[in-house]
């Protein structure tokens, strides 16, 4: 492909994408993903951090191969083209929920925090309303606000990784040992637990028309990932020389728990600063995906993306009301994290040997 | 650059500009949440400094929360509120139901167990209840109390114009970091607490006519306390805890005139050396090296220090009964079946072959060697 399908004026420059990715996988998850990845295998977190950021590494280079390979930009268009027409557009529907879900986990898990950490009292409804309605008037400006969101997102908050440094005084490294102390099949289960904190980078597939010089901006995509794998790393070497694993276990949000012992002179309880700053990064979690499943709704439903948005707005509301403090959120969750590997994963690695078959097919005919 | 902005904006023009405002009022709107969080004003909380627990007869605890009084007059006022319970919300409910307002614990300093509750009840409801509710931090110090809390806190000080929950904070925090103390605070207890192959200590006071001492440090196992280590040992224990830069030792020269020795550490340094056996056959073998630099204090009786050799005499006395209280401290903790040294936690960092409960089987038999090497850098300013 040549041109872009998408006006040079709603583009961004290729350098975003570092902060797009980034601020899309750096969300809730990076609250609590030690928990899970600590019950699976213990102290050997970090090798399975390192092979899960070296996978998305591998997929964002796959994604760009496939639009490389591709007839067009449009990754509705793709998915047409390669599985037919009513296939195609059962996929997309697919890719629109996959990413709404992702939106309101993200909702869902960010209203636990605020209910558990600061406001009890806060009815979640009236919460998740107003935050929607702050990411639709972010959506009005077009996705370059967006963009400008995940920048400042990232800009403003990446200062709190000083606590990492702080507690360090409280951590000790023989809690990281021994090293290489579980099997290969525990190490892919851990692998399954580190990618999930590192999901949303899937939602390059929707923007990826809106780059300018789209395929130039690599580069930056995979520093964008290296960034979130080197922060899942440091967050989680430092949560398991800080807690021991028991206490991993039964800690909820151990990077919110391991800010209570820091004290600065002029505030006493940082980690009530932290959560409120946390809406900074919530807001493109919620935002970038929102968006995506917008979009792609828009070319399969051919309405403007004002009434999909509105029209999923809703919908992730109504799904809010039913999932806040609901046991099957949990259930709700798990069904995403596997979609997420099938639709993410799966899909794109059969598209890419879908589009390689279909062209050397069409060259054979002809 | 901007041009596009300005062209679609005068495009789309008023239509643009009043859904705008909509959107611009219903977010404004948000503004109005706030009158769904409660509202938690300073002078209408009553704020806790220090709580401590007893255990009553009947098997129900006696709480105690200290607030402060503020009046002008007087400095450091405070009142003390307790209630009987079986667990400690309700305690601190009760404890509300006697105060103008509600009773919070999020600048909760020290919390003080009575050492009958540590040893028969144990901390585990207790840390349960503290590490699940997110207003209490992670730095407030915890300690055991020889005798009864309640005692403890309604001792009546000379001359001091603070409230008692700080003046016990600040007691501890002193002896942590000048004292003989290990330091230890809630995130350090429940790490101890929880993880296997390491068990817990905290300080262990007790109240003597007019006053608050350190006595001690209380040992744990795992939730349940179970004895505690004397003042004269705890030099030794935190200098095989922790490297510090403090702390005094005081012993008796064993020369013709019995001469008392005072030595300060000017910084203590601990290496665990530990020689994984194979496949844990043969008992294992750990060697503590402690390192001292420290200064001499007091030499009384003596004229002067005028050989070297004499320094080296007490180097030699310091290095020989520091190696012993070692061993025997060691010596107790396997008698007791605690490891506040996290001997276990050490040796599995070595070898992955141990587990928690083989470490369990072994330990009664390990071989612990303690050496010290003492070095006296200054003597102070007289000969």
């Amino acid at each position: 492909m040549s041109s872009s399908s998408v006006k040079e004026k709603f583009q961004v420059s290729p350098f975003f994408v570092f902060f797009l990715i980034n601020a899309n996988q750096v969300g809730v998850g990076i609250l609590n993903f030690q928990t899970n990845l600590v019950r699976t295998i213990n102290n050997d977190g970090w090798i399975a951090i390192l092979i899960a950021g070296a996978s998305v590494n591998l997929m964002i280079f796959l994604i760009y191969f496939l639009f490389k390979k591709a007839p067009t930009d449009e990754f509705s268009d793709i998915t047409q083209s390669v599985f037919g027409k009513w296939l195609g557009q059962f996929i997309n529907i697919l890719y629109i929920l996959y990413f709404s879900s992702l939106s309101l986990i993200v909702l869902v898990h960010y209203m636990d925090v605020i209910h558990v950490w600061l406001f009890k009292e806060i009815p979640g409804l009236l919460f998740a309303s107003v935050l929607l309605i702050l990411v639709y008037y972010i959506h009005t400006g077009g996705f370059r606000t967006i963009a400008g969101w995940a920048f400042f997102s990232i800009v403003l908050t990446y200062w709190m990784t000083f606590i990492c440094f702080y507690v360090m005084k409280y951590s000790h490294i023989r809690f990281m040992f021994p090293m290489f102390d579980h099997s290969f099949s525990q190490l892919m289960m851990g692998v399954k637990d580190a990618s999930l904190s590192m999901f949303g980078f899937g939602t390059l597939l929707v923007y990826y028309p809106f780059i300018k010089k789209a395929q130039t901006s690599q580069k930056f995509a995979h520093m964008g990932v290296l960034l979130t794998t080197c922060l899942n790393l440091l967050v989680f070497l430092v949560s398991i020389a800080y807690y021991s694993s028991a206490q991993l276990e039964l800690t909820k949000w151990p990077t919110l728990t391991l800010t209570s012992i820091v004290k600065l002179p002029f505030i006493q309880r940082f980690e009530f600063i932290e959560v409120s700053l946390w809406l900074l990064l919530i807001v493109p979690n919620i935002a970038i995906p929102l968006w995506a499943a917008s979009r792609m709704a828009k070319q399969v439903f051919h309405t403007s993306q004002r009434t999909t948005l509105i029209v999923l707005s809703l919908l992730i509301l109504v799904m809010f009301s039913f999932f806040i403090r609901a046991t099957s959120f949990e259930t709700f969750n798990k069904w995403v994290e596997y979609s997420g590997y099938i639709l993410i994963y799966g899909l794109i690695a059969c598209m890419i040997i879908g589009l390689l078959l279909k062209k050397r097919w069409v060259k054979k005919r002809a | 650059m901007y041009d596009h902005w300005a062209a679609a904006e005068k495009k789309v023009g008023e239509k643009t500009s009043m859904k705008h405002s909509i959107l611009i009022c219903l977010m404004l709107l948000s503004l109005f949440l706030t009158s769904c969080a409660q509202p938690r004003l300073l002078d209408e909380l009553s704020i806790s400094q220090a709580a401590g627990f007893d255990l009553l007869e009947d098997g129900e605890m006696k709480g105690f929360f200290v607030f402060p009084v503020f009046k002008s007059e007087e400095q450091g006022s405070y009142q003390i509120v307790s209630a009987k319970s079986n667990t400690i919300s309700n305690i601190q409910f009760l404890v509300s139901e006697k105060s103008p307002f509600p009773v919070v614990m999020g600048q909760v300093l020290v919390i003080l167990i009575s050492e009958k509750l540590a040893k028969e009840v144990g901390m585990i409801d207790l840390m349960n209840y503290i590490y699940r509710d997110p207003i209490i931090g992670s730095r407030q110090v915890f300690a055991i109390v020889d005798g009864e809390v309640e005692d403890l806190l309604h001792t009546k000080m000379n001359q001091t114009n603070l409230n008692i929950g700080v003046y016990l904070s600040d007691l501890l925090a002193q002896n942590m970091r000048n004292g003989n103390q290990p330091v230890t605070n809630q995130h350090i207890f429940m790490n101890q607490m929880m993880a296997k192959g390491v068990d817990a200590y905290l300080p262990y006071i007790k109240n003597t006519s007019n006053s608050i001492k350190v006595s001690g440090v209380a040992l744990f196992d795992q939730e349940k306390m179970v004895g505690h280590i004397p003042g004269e040992d705890t030099f030794t224990f935190k200098a095989m805890i922790e490297n510090h830069k403090n702390g005094i030792y005081e012993f008796r020269f064993n020369d013709k005139k019995k001469t008392h020795v005072v030595i300060e550490n000017i910084k203590s340094h601990v290496s665990y050396h530990i020689k994984p056996t194979e496949n844990l056959s043969k008992k294992p073998h750990i060697t503590i090296d402690i390192k001292l630099k420290g200064e001499l204090k007091e030499f009384m009786k003596s004229k002067k220090i005028d050989t070297p050799s004499i320094l080296q005499h007490v180097e030699k006395e310091v290095e020989k009964r520091v190696a012993q209280q070692g061993r025997d401290l060691v010596q107790s903790f396997k008698k007791q079946k605690i490891d506040p040294l996290g001997l276990g936690l050490r040796y599995r960092s070595k070898d992955k072959a141990m587990t928690p409960e083989k470490w369990q089987k072994l330990y009664p038999d390990a071989d612990v060697q303690v050496n010290c090497h003492m070095n006296i850098v200054q003597t102070g300013v007289s000969q």
